[in-house]
């Protein structure tokens, strides 16, 4: 990045970040520190360990490389993606973009991350499978959104993935075949080389998108060390492009997708299409979630036109329920830019340097000397700040900020917490190795500790089933009751309304009130079930607790276990999902249907909604009940695994020969003295491991 | 969730009858009521950076300003010259503006609520559009094009879409080069949506005093679109008959046009186009609240169609046979003929007939 500040205009400075507060460490620095200190602990522990340990922490030490923090912008067609995308990695032309939108690729790229085989470029092609996944796609946006016709969303976005397969088809012959499921690498790349894998949409240069039609992919690798984490940043195709194609490859990465930047455009902020891209990554509890309401630098009034935005959106989220606390960050991916290179080549009048020289003067006469700025994110800052004004530091700092809370911090937790319970089992053992007397109580009847682990693990998977069973009972319960009374409730005003001889499009069913219904019945289930499992867990590591009890002679050897987490449900697709009735105005909306009598209609209208209560129930059932009950289960049968394989190797020692053979392999005394001793340091580091504060928002 | 009533639906059916009617459509945002201020020559209008819960604003030739607001229930009230900037508008389905305006003289011009607001009700949009003649659709150069447009101007009738104008509003924000480009992209995506695609810098229209304004106007491209403004009305007022029914009744073209059977060729569709051509003698003469002696006319001409089964024949003629026929309720029961005919049309009778 060339910093060319030899004539910046009078108020560039205010693009700047002012001087840093050098108080505390932020939450990004934090949790970068702590992965360095674990990592660092997760090295002596991998050398202190006895030797059937060391898989498991290798396992740990993978699980620590792996944690990476996704970050996606997402938002319209043309909203400002690719230019934000560019701003935030400090280089300014290294994602291609143009006037009119021609990605359908998820560009991603890798921040401090290792190069797989030394390729810093990766564009990897769609398969068949992929190919008929996203043509088969169930998708809601449209729905959502409420856009016109969005029943006819799915056969155009079909006909229009079987034309851009043609197409390539035509175009590259024989290769078409070859590259199907293949990959290109390269060593290094420049815009050019990308615009040939990612640029779809201009007829005008062949060679432009050559392979664009067919990447699904492009995967890109760059060092910066303004990032304190390993991070991910995808850029996404645009939503609401008539191109669906676009939005389905979007919808299709959202599940998973981490931290997501909505990128809105200052001059038609918030319409229908960000609702709906909030909506459905609350559907998928995806809950953070940042604003950055782009292009600031259009706008007539700057200063008043951000209080009025800001207070816009921050309505809407309120009226809609959705949660009020989301941070907005405002400015410009163009301001930031020109930031980096003042003045710009491709803003003759100045149009840029005018805007923003209008934003500072608006601001400093509305803003009194003793206003604060506040969190960053918060309404405060959106509208008092006087520098950074590109938004581009401050959303920077929210991201890391997020990040650090809501993804890094709780990884890191989890992997210290087994790293401590590793330690544990480990020490035990070697202490075991030292004494001369038999480590076991001499009255252990190991017949009976079989059968006693095996009723604990049989117990254990009966009551996960149980749990599972009694809540979801209920949920079900309360939304075919739901249904119920919608059924009920609406029959009765639409027989109302025929006898009435009333206008049938004034009957409008209460869907909203059925889905804030069926929601409530869900959370009733994901609440019950996760703190029944939870209680499950904890019973089940006193029980492992009372175990080891009867093992060891010795009550100093006896260690707290920490119960496995419980993993949260996801909220079904199908709950934010209206359709049926949603088409209850066209069907009902003819004259004939009154005079033939109502009741036909009537009848009618509850079929629908009991073929749509059965399809709920099903996929309620199917899917979500079913996968919480396997992660509940794949956990504690992990957790429990590791106990009984550490109980296994206690019960070992009780053979002097095997225990001389375990001692022979861990060295003299002395040796085996400083393993434990290490071991005890290593939990007592982990246990004290310095987070970020994860529930503060 | 308010309901247009049918009273209003009336109303806005009386207004329409009286002179041609332009409309502006488009995102909220995207520049509508820019475009206005600067055919109007005046900003009457707000221009807003977020969605404005601003009704409908149709503008219509006048001796002397005058304001009115018509409520979903069909209600029409007068209303202070002030109380467009500051009033509580929300409640209103459309605001009557009457103005002396020059700019007035030849059609009315109708600004309509953005659509892809949050707040908007999703059934305005395609009422207003039953009550207009043409529609300058708004779309801004930096975001142009997208699904949420392209959706709603395919589920508006076909006759109205051809006469109409998709306008690039905002278009001195881009550079000549990319000007161009999302000109030609709008070309592409147009074919066989519109009539012409225009670009439009209203801002510099806007801020152009009496003395430069034609200048202005030319620059800004707003020249050219008063021309084919012109063009589209006059071709529209020298037709026989002012095709007011038609548009309303126009089933909704859902997918390519190529592919909709066309409803003039087939032979068995005749007694549908009969039916329909009554219709719109009706629909005419239904400002006179003579419908009992119209439903007659249209009685008897079903009741001569031979090829009609009795059965299906008792059935028609009951649908059509009304009493007690009141002018409130004209608007109603034409509403109500209107959706019976799209059914006709589609339904087993016809294909059976």
């Amino acid at each position: 990045m060339s910093l060319d500040m030899s004539s910046p205009g009078p108020a560039s400075k205010h693009l700047f970040p002012a001087a840093e507060t050098a108080a505390q460490p932020s939450d990004a620095i934090l949790a970068a520190r702590a992965r360095d200190e674990l990592e660092r602990l997760l090295e002596i522990l991998e050398g202190a360990v006895v030797p059937e340990q060391v898989g498991t922490v290798e396992k740990l030490h993978e699980r620590l490389h792996d944690l990476t923090i996704p970050v996606a912008l997402v938002g319209q067609v043309k909203a400002g993606k690719t230019a934000l995308a560019n701003a935030l990695i400090g280089k300014f032309d290294m994602l291609p973009s143009d006037v009119n939108p021609w990605t359908s690729v998820v560009t991603s790229v890798h921040i401090n991350i290792p190069k797989p085989r030394g390729h810093s470029a990766v564009f990897n092609f769609f398969t068949r499978e992929e190919w008929d996944r996203m043509v088969g796609a169930d998708q809601n946006m449209g729905e959502l959104a409420g856009r016109a016709d969005h029943e006819d969303e799915g056969d155009t976005i079909r006909a229009q993935i079987a034309e851009m397969k043609e197409k390539a088809e035509a175009r590259l012959g024989q290769n078409f075949e070859y590259l199907l499921g293949s990959s290109h690498a390269y060593v290094g790349f420049h815009p050019e080389l990308l615009k040939r894998y990612v640029c779809l949409g201009t007829d005008e240069d062949e060679r432009e998108g050559q392979f664009a039609d067919l990447t699904r992919t492009a995967d890109l690798y760059i060092e910066d060390a303004d990032w304190a984490l390993p991070t991910i940043i995808r850029d996404m195709p645009g939503v609401n492009d008539p191109f669906l194609v676009r939005e389905t490859v979007t919808l299709d990465h959202l599940s998973g997708a981490g931290l997501c930047v909505i990128v809105l455009n200052a001059t038609q902020a918030f319409t229908t299409a960000d609702m709906a891209l909030v909506r459905i990554l609350m559907s998928m509890r995806n809950e953070q979630i940042v604003l950055y309401v782009n292009r600031v630098d259009e706008l007539c009034d700057p200063h008043s036109d951000i209080v009025e935005i800001d207070t816009y959106i921050r309505g809407l989220l309120a009226e809609f329920e959705l949660p009020t606390n989301i941070p907005i960050v405002f400015g410009s991916a163009a301001w930031a830019k020109m930031m980096a290179y003042a003045p710009l080549d491709d803003d003759p009048s100045d149009r840029l340097q005018k805007s923003l020289e209008r934003l500072v003067t608006e601001r400093q006469a509305a803003i009194e000397p003793d206003d604060t700025t506040g969190a960053p994110g918060s309404t405060e800052s959106s509208t008092r700040r006087l520098d950074d004004l590109s938004g581009l530091h401050e959303l920077r700092q929210v991201i890391a900020t997020q990040a650090a809370r809501g993804i890094a911090a709780p990884a890191l937790r989890n992997i210290a917490r087994d790293a401590i319970d590793l330690t544990q089992q480990s020490a035990v053992l070697l202490k075991k190795t030292l004494g001369s007397q038999t480590p076991l109580r001499p009255d252990l009847d190991i017949e009976a500790l079989i059968d006693r682990l095996d009723r604990l693990l049989k117990t254990v998977n009966d009551e996960c089933e149980r749990i599972t069973t009694t809540s979801s009972e209920e949920m079900l319960f309360k939304i075919s009751e739901a249904y119920y009374t919608f059924v009920s409730t609406e029959t009765k005003a639409l027989k109302r309304l025929i006898l009435d001889k009333g206008d049938p499009n004034q009957w409008a069913p209460d869907v909203e009130d059925l889905q804030r219904h069926l929601n409530r019945s869900y959370n009733a289930f994901r609440e019950s079930s996760m703190a029944a499992v939870s209680a499950l867990f904890a019973e089940t590591a006193r029980e492992v607790e009372a175990i080891y009890g009867t093992v060891l002679s010795r009550e100093s050897d006896l260690f707290d276990i920490e119960p496995p987490a419980v993993q949260e449900p996801p909220t079904p697709a199908i709950l934010m999902r209206t359709t049926e009735f949603d088409v209850a105005g066209s069907w009902l909306s003819g004259w004939l249907a009154r005079r033939n009598g109502g009741d036909a209609y009537v009848k009618r209208f509850s079929d629908i909604t009991s073929k749509q209560l059965k399809a709920t129930t099903k996929e309620m059932q199917d899917i979500y009940v079913v996968s919480f009950l396997r992660a509940a289960r794949t956990s504690l049968h992990r957790f429990l695994s590791e106990h009984i394989e550490t109980l296994q190797n206690l019960l070992a020692l009780d053979d002097d020969e095997k225990r001389d053979d375990l001692r022979k392999r861990l060295g003299v005394e002395q040796s085996i003295r400083d393993r434990i001793s290490a071991l005890e340091t290593i939990a007592g580091a982990l246990s004290t491991l310095k987070l970020p504060n994860a529930s503060a928002s | 969730m308010a309901k247009i009533s049918d009273d209003a639906r009336g109303q806005l059916a009386a207004w329409k009858a009286q002179h041609p009617v332009v409309a502006l459509m488009g995102e909220f945002s995207a520049g509508k009521s820019t475009l206005l201020n600067a055919l109007m020559g005046a900003d009457l209008l707000p221009t807003r950076a977020t969605a404005t819960r601003m009704p409908a604003v149709w503008l219509t030739a006048g001796p002397a300003l005058q304001v009115y607001g018509l409520r979903y229930d069909g209600t029409l009230t007068q209303l202070a010259e002030d109380d467009l900037a500051h009033g509580a508008l929300e409640d209103y389905l459309v605001l009557r503006i009457i103005d002396p305006s020059d700019a007035l003289s030849d059609y009315d011009i109708l600004d309509t609520p953005g659509i892809s607001d949050i707040r908007l009700q999703d059934d305005v949009i395609q009422t207003l559009a039953g009550h207009v003649d043409l529609v300058i659709w708004c779309s801004n150069a930096t975001q142009f094009w997208r699904q949420s447009e392209k959706a709603m101007w395919r589920a508006l009738p076909r006759p109205l879409r051809d006469r109409s104008v998709l306008a690039v509003t905002g278009s001195d924000r881009l550079s000549k080069r990319d000007l161009t480009r999302v000109l030609r992209r709008g070309h592409k995506e147009a074919k066989g949506l519109f009539s012409a695609v225009l670009s439009i810098a209203a801002l510099d229209a806007v801020t152009a005093t009496d003395d430069d304004r034609t200048s202005a106007w030319e620059t800004s491209g707003i020249s050219d679109l008063i021309a084919h403004l012109d063009e589209n009305l006059t071709a529209l007022r020298h037709a026989d008959k002012r095709p007011i029914a038609e548009d309303v009744l126009e089933p909704p073209i859902r997918e390519d046009h190529a592919e909709i059977p066309d409803n003039t060729a087939n032979a068995d569709n005749h007694i549908y186009l009969d039916l329909r051509k009554n219709l719109q003698e009706i629909t005419e003469i239904s400002k006179d609240f003579r419908l009992s002696t119209l439903l007659k006319q249209l009685i008897a001409t079903v009741d001569e169609h031979t090829e009609l089964s009795d059965d299906d024949r008792n059935l028609v003629m009951q649908v059509l046979s009304l009493d007690d026929v009141t002018g409130s309720d004209a608007a109603k029961y034409l509403r109500q003929l209107d959706g019976e005919l799209s059914d006709f049309s589609n339904g087993p009778w016809c294909q059976l007939a």
